[in-house]
């Protein structure tokens, strides 16, 4: 699905270079579930803009579903991400002044997709996570891991395929943090590669592979056992 | 899309309901003032526009010049010069000529109605305005003498009118004056529109005015008390026709030959007439200074700009806020246009919303506004008479759509040149340029405040100048009483009066008596034709006042050469009539260097001699508007002229009661009018203060909204280092220091704007300072005041905010973070 060779990602700082990420080379096939690791400051955040198109790398080549975007423009790279990808967050990114219902409707809106549509598909994934008698509320009034569930409907309710998440379960409690990782393991099943970034061991089980990065090099790159989970 | 815009945009106007009020606020009371002053301005631009011929109407303008000065900018010519052009010149297809009798006095047996726009027309008058007729014929009405054409309001007042029937009174006769003569009443108008020039309560034909002052008033070439409009063929090339006239004025005037001045013509377009003619004398139609009016709608647009300044400062602070939220639309698939259009949207409600509460506040303090500028204006009249609906309607949208764009598509660009990504990191940075960008409208807006507050203080100066100098003549104990108008002048007249005068000073409170032409306040005459020893073969222009003898007594004045008139002075009979006293300025007109030299010297005009017996100190005849010309003091009583009464103003009601008394028994039949000299006075200053008052208003307004702006960004600005406070608190640092940080920079802007508002407001105060003969000096400090006026505001305004912040807990706003 897509392809990174030699990416790198450097900030100047005068006339010192900082890098984050260095040479770094992947290759992630549809349907795959990868878990990015490794310890603050290794470029796991970094990877995963490039990845998600929300940053462009200083060099190298990001071929993704066969197509070059490294070096894309601004809005042909938002295209193809608003077309393909899902994006969820660990401080869960709502929108304040939205309800439940318009923050996962938002996504639509932008898509131009009409109103009645627009409705049954949100019905549907309300539905689906189960918040159904949340849909009204506002952001502050719910737990975090309801909010997280609420991120993750966003993120999916345009059917991307592919879903990015920066440590999803960071703010969580270990239990709110298992829901949604068995949400993200029923998308996957539903065909959705998955690319996530994490701290926990615990979140890397529920993944097809694991991807360790240290200093924006890849040290370790290990196939799981599928669904080797709990 | 774009109801979801809507929807979020007024539930962001209601979370945010502190900077939702301040721009709403901020951009209404603009609007409102926008709204109301565009009415005024509408107003003033819809006189005279209701007459269907007032594109091809012009009133001729006659400037008279000797020895190549110009010594006269008049309203009024002679009364051949619209028939001999209509004849002359194929360009001019009609005229009609006026005289402005001013005060009359209507009656009809018993009852009395006192007049003061009292007007002969001629035949063709109602041909050329539109004024409504409501009995009577258009055509051919005032072609005789002694025919009338009187206003509603005159017809209700002597007529009992049913039904709205005024044709009943076609027929019915009424008096003029002490003329035993009956006018027919030949028709019935609408009282005039308050938005025309011409105003008049009652019309007498031009042909009685003939009848009564001879055929002068027909053919005269030196006569030249009448004002004439002219309708000029569409397509005429004005300047070209006004060029011929040159021709004319050289074959009719030849020079100074026919009527002691060189004679120019000038055609002014009626619709032109209220704006342009402040500078044009004997004026007796109603004229705004068209400067003035235009000035005013800019001050009024400025403070609209004001007002969308705060609106951007206040949204481009609040992006920082925002940045999040935009950071996340844009992840979840917002393209640049979504995202300016929700912004629009935004800016598009704030503006809607502002504009409806603008309206709702425009029509409710409407009648306020009226009393405030002194017209009586309606959104009616102004807007929909003067046919400026569309304009209102166009510049309505205009303000939404420039309102629009600038307070939506700046934030939103602003935001958009963020990294998505960095946003949501919190390391969300507003760039150097949008800071400046800041700062520089704000001290637009301290410039805009102490410009304006300079300006109100320099225009409230020179009101006061004008209204408490010295006029060098004494008028706060004068009475001015009404002339005998409706009594004889035979043979038994002047001792009449002296008796009168002598009954009146038997009361204690009655200190002395005068009777004149015109008392100090009124506009005079003037001679052209004057011929004096030291300058021969000079046609010098002189103003003059017809007195008594005890005019320099009652206005307590001293000769500064040879004497006061003396009773002995007058004679019954004009020609017998010799010595003449002048004023100060007239010995240089004259051609002397010392009072003295010009005792006993004898000059002419009116084509016989006169002896100057003496010479007064200088007074201000007119209001401080005019300058003080030389000015002639003769010895000649009419029936016209009105009393002067100094008056013990401890015993007022005492002098008044004996007043009316003896005015009674002396002067039967007339009507007794009075009223104190220094309140006359003070009308002349009206419209000045009219606009001294207007000024004020948008000062405070504009204050008020650069208060708005600044106190919303100083919360902003408190809100963004409340962690920095924090610090510095732990760190040691007391209330005040965190005050003096906060509000140091303000205070700079406040010092920018004051820099460049200086500049501008000298030069304006310049402008505006110049129209007046007599006028103050802007004093430096009037500058300084108006800006540390302005910064100590902003300084109050931040620290409303700032104090709260200085005094919290730093604890509690760490824990925030």
């Amino acid at each position: 699905m897509l392809q990174l060779t030699d990416i790198e990602r450097y900030y100047r700082n005068g006339l010192r270079k900082t890098w984050v990420l260095n040479r770094v080379n992947l290759n992630i096939k549809e349907g795959e579930f990868v878990t990015i690791m490794g310890p603050s400051g290794a470029g796991k955040s970094t990877l995963l803009n490039i990845l998600g198109l929300l940053e462009a790398p200083s060099g190298g080549n990001y071929e993704f579903l066969g197509e070059r975007v490294d070096k894309l423009s601004e809005k042909k790279r938002s295209e193809l991400h608003k077309a393909y990808m899902g994006f969820v967050f660990q401080a869960y990114h709502l929108i304040d002044d939205l309800t439940v219902y318009e923050n996962i409707e938002t996504p639509l809106l932008y898509r131009g997709i009409g109103k009645k549509e627009r409705k049954s598909m949100v019905a549907e994934i309300l539905d689906r996570f189960n918040i159904v008698a949340k849909q009204d509320l506002f952001p502050d009034q719910l737990s975090g891991g309801q909010q997280q569930l609420v991120g993750v409907a966003r993120a999916v309710i345009s059917k991307p395929r592919l879903l990015l998440a920066d440590e999803p379960t960071g703010n969580l409690h270990t239990k709110q943090g298992d829901q949604i990782m068995e949400l993200f393991r029923e998308l996957n099943k539903d065909g959705v590669t998955i690319i996530q970034v994490t701290h926990s061991e615990r979140n890397a089980a529920y993944g097809t592979r694991k991807i360790e990065l240290l200093d924006g090099n890849i040290q370790e790159d290990q196939y799981l056992e599928s669904a080797s989970a709990l | 899309m774009i109801l979801n815009h809507l929807k979020i945009s007024f539930r962001s106007l209601w979370k945010n309901k502190r900077y939702s009020v301040l721009n709403i606020l901020g951009l209404s009371l603009a609007m409102t003032t926008c709204l109301l002053l565009m009415q005024y301005v509408g107003y003033e631009l819809s006189f005279d526009r209701f007459h269907s011929k007032a594109d091809s109407i012009y009133r001729v303008i006659n400037d008279r010049f000797q020895n190549g000065e110009r010594v006269q900018k008049g309203t009024i010519t002679y009364p051949t010069i619209g028939p001999v052009m209509t004849e002359e010149y194929p360009e001019v297809e009609a005229y009609t000529r006026l005289f402005f009798q001013g005060n009359m006095m209507i009656h009809r047996d018993e009852d009395y109605y006192r007049t003061s726009e009292g007007l002969y027309a001629d035949q063709h008058f109602f041909e050329f305005f539109d004024f409504e007729l409501l009995a009577g014929k258009r055509t051919g009405i005032l072609s005789k003498a002694y025919e009338v054409v009187i206003t509603e309001k005159l017809a209700r007042h002597f007529f009992e009118i049913e039904n709205d029937d005024f044709e009943a009174i076609i027929g019915e006769t009424i008096e003029l004056d002490r003329d035993r003569q009956a006018y027919e009443i030949i028709g019935v108008c609408a009282d005039f529109p308050s938005n025309s020039l011409l105003q008049a309560e009652i019309l007498a034909s031009y042909k009685t005015f003939i009848q009564e002052a001879g055929e002068a008033a027909d053919i005269s070439w030196s006569f030249s008390d009448f004002y004439h409009f002219l309708q000029i063929k569409p397509g005429t090339d004005i300047a070209t026709l006004e060029h011929k006239f040159e021709a004319f004025s050289d074959r009719h005037f030849q020079g100074e030959q026919v009527s002691n001045a060189e004679e120019r013509f000038y055609l002014q377009p009626l619709k032109e007439a209220h704006l342009y003619s402040s500078d044009l004398e004997y004026e007796i139609g109603q004229t705004a200074n068209g400067k003035v009016i235009w000035a005013m709608l800019g001050v009024a647009f400025f403070i609209l700009l004001l007002a969308w300044v705060n609106y951007i400062n206040l949204a481009t602070v609040r992006a920082i806020e925002r940045a999040k939220e935009v950071g996340i639309r844009r992840i979840v698939g917002a393209g640049r246009r979504q995202l300016i259009n929700q912004f629009i949207t935004e800016a598009a409600v704030v503006n809607g919303v502002s504009l409806g509460v603008a309206l709702v506040m425009a029509t409710g303090t409407q009648p306020w506004f009226a009393q405030l500028i002194g017209q009586p204006i309606s959104f009616s009249q102004s807007v929909v008479e003067g046919g400026l609906l569309y304009i209102l309607v166009a510049s309505l949208l205009i303000w939404l759509v420039m309102g629009i764009i600038s307070t939506g598509v700046y934030p939103a660009l602003l935001l958009l040149n963020q990294q998505a990504t960095e946003v949501l990191k919190g390391t969300y940075r507003q760039s150097g340029r949008s800071h400046a960008v800041r700062r520089g409208l704000v001290i637009f807006q301290f410039a805009a405040s102490i410009a304006l507050v300079s300006l109100t203080w320099i225009a409230f100066q020179q009101l006061r100048y004008m209204s408490q100098q010295d006029l060098g003549v004494s008028i706060d104990q004068i009475l001015r009483v009404s002339g005998p108008e409706l009594t004889a002048f035979d043979t038994v007249f002047i001792d009449k009066i002296h008796a009168f005068k002598q009954e009146l000073m038997v009361h204690p409170a009655i200190e002395q008596v005068s009777m004149s032409g015109r008392v100090p306040g009124d506009n005079t005459g003037r001679i052209f034709g004057l011929q004096a020893p030291e300058k021969p073969d000079q046609n010098l222009t002189f103003r003059f006042i017809e007195t008594d003898h005890s005019f320099d007594e009652t206005y307590q004045m001293q000769a500064l050469a040879g004497r006061g008139l003396r009773r002995g002075d007058h004679n019954l009979d004009f020609n017998q009539i010799k010595n003449v006293v002048i004023n100060e300025q007239s010995i240089q007109a004259l051609g002397y260097s010392e009072p003295e030299e010009a005792i006993g010297e004898e000059i002419s005009f009116w084509n016989k001699s006169w002896v100057i017996v003496g010479v007064m100190p200088d007074f201000h005849q007119q209001s401080f508007h005019h300058p003080i010309e030389p000015t002639l003091y003769l010895p000649v009583y009419n029936t016209y002229q009105a009393f002067s009464l100094r008056i013990n103003t401890a015993d007022t009601d005492g002098a008044i009661a004996h007043l009316k008394d003896s005015y009674q028994s002396f002067f039967p039949g007339n009507m007794l009018e009075y009223e104190f000299l220094n309140n006359r006075f003070q009308a002349y200053y009206e419209a000045d203060q009219r606009f001294g008052n207007i000024l004020l208003f948008f000062t405070i307004l504009a204050i008020l909204i650069a208060c708005l702006g600044v106190f919303g960004l100083a919360s902003y600005m408190v809100y963004l280092r409340t962690k920095e406070i924090g610090i510095r608190k732990i760190l040691g640092a007391s209330v005040q220091h965190i005050l003096t940080l906060l509000s140091k920079d303000f205070l700079q802007l406040a010092l920018w704007g004051a820099l460049i508002a200086v500049p501008i407001a000298w030069f304006a105060s310049r402008y505006w300072l110049s129209d007046f003969v007599y006028r103050i000096t802007p004093q430096w400090w009037v500058f300084i005041v108006g800006g540390l006026l302005a910064s100590m505001l902003a300084l109050l305004t931040v620290s409303l905010n700032t104090i709260q912040a200085a005094r919290a807990n730093p604890v509690d706003s760490l824990r925030n973070e």
